[in-house]
């Protein structure tokens, strides 16, 4: 998608950003930003400590990373899975060569590659009640 | 906020401009454009969990957003919106029962809506009959 406008200066400042520590995230308004510019994945950001904010669900595709973040209150992880029935997924939010250190998700579940399913009990910590 | 820019899309599917509402509190939309996420937002913030008992008539909605079709929700002449040649690529398994940061919606119906970018979800019937549009 091709935007016919150019972002205003604001949203163009946020999508040349490529760091963001301490700060809130709602996903829905943050991906928009990036699918008006023409932008179908956000890539090669860093997210530090911040707090991930839903209802949405995150594509991780090759390339992201979660460190020692709090990925959601659920006793069992697999509940903040989903796994797509299609070679793609639409309605999630993709992330391509994305870190997030130390970050908290709420109301966000995830889906991406099998490997990512398979291994997200393992390399991800869970809350199972709110903190 | 919207999905789409209004000003790159100056016709939608349903062959006419964007039009959004100005409301969200309606329990009927009728031609009125919406994100289903900025819909259930307002719903939280009025204390329901899920979007319930709402009629869209000719709607246009938006996500990113995966909805999870819960009983009494109806599709009727609706566009799910592209999926990218493969409808499977529209429909999510939770891999457990719950389908956290997905959007329930209950008892809604829809009727000659159009969907850009979003996912569904829901029982297996569900997305059995989902799936089945592959072959309509």
């Amino acid at each position: 998608m091709t935007a016919s406008t150019p972002p205003s200066p604001e949203h163009q400042a946020l999508i040349d950003r490529t760091r963001f520590e301490k700060t809130a995230i709602w996903l829905p308004q943050f991906a928009v930003v990036h699918f008006n510019a023409g932008l179908s994945v956000i890539e090669n950001k860093v997210f530090e400590d911040c707090l991930i904010e839903g209802p949405g669900v995150i594509l991780a595709l090759n390339g992201t990373t979660f460190e020692d973040c709090n990925m959601g209150y659920a006793e069992d992880p697999k509940s903040l899975l989903l796994r797509g029935v299609g070679p793609k997924v639409v309605g999630a939010v993709g992330f391509f060569q994305c870190r997030f250190i130390q970050c908290r998700f709420a109301m966000i579940s995830f889906t991406g590659p099998e490997g990512f399913i398979e291994n997200f009990s393992g390399h991800v910590r869970t809350a199972a009640t709110p903190a | 906020m919207t999905f789409i820019d209004p000003n790159s899309l100056p016709m939608i599917g349903l062959g006419r401009r964007l039009n959004l509402t100005g409301d969200l509190s309606k329990r009927a939309f009728e031609g009125e454009d919406m994100a289903l996420y900025d819909l259930f937002i307002h719903h939280l913030r009025t204390g329901r969990s899920m979007i319930d008992g709402i009629t869209f008539t000719g709607c246009r909605i938006e996500g990113p957003a995966i909805m999870l079709v819960l009983p009494g929700t109806t599709f009727d002449s609706t566009n799910f919106g592209e999926s990218k040649g493969d409808i499977g690529n529209l429909v999510l398994r939770p891999l457990r029962s719950m389908a956290i940061g997905t959007i329930p919606v209950m008892n809604c119906a829809f009727v000659g809506c159009e969907f850009h970018a979003l996912g569904f979800t829901g029982s297996e019937a569900i997305i059995d009959q989902i799936l089945a549009i592959r072959s309509a």
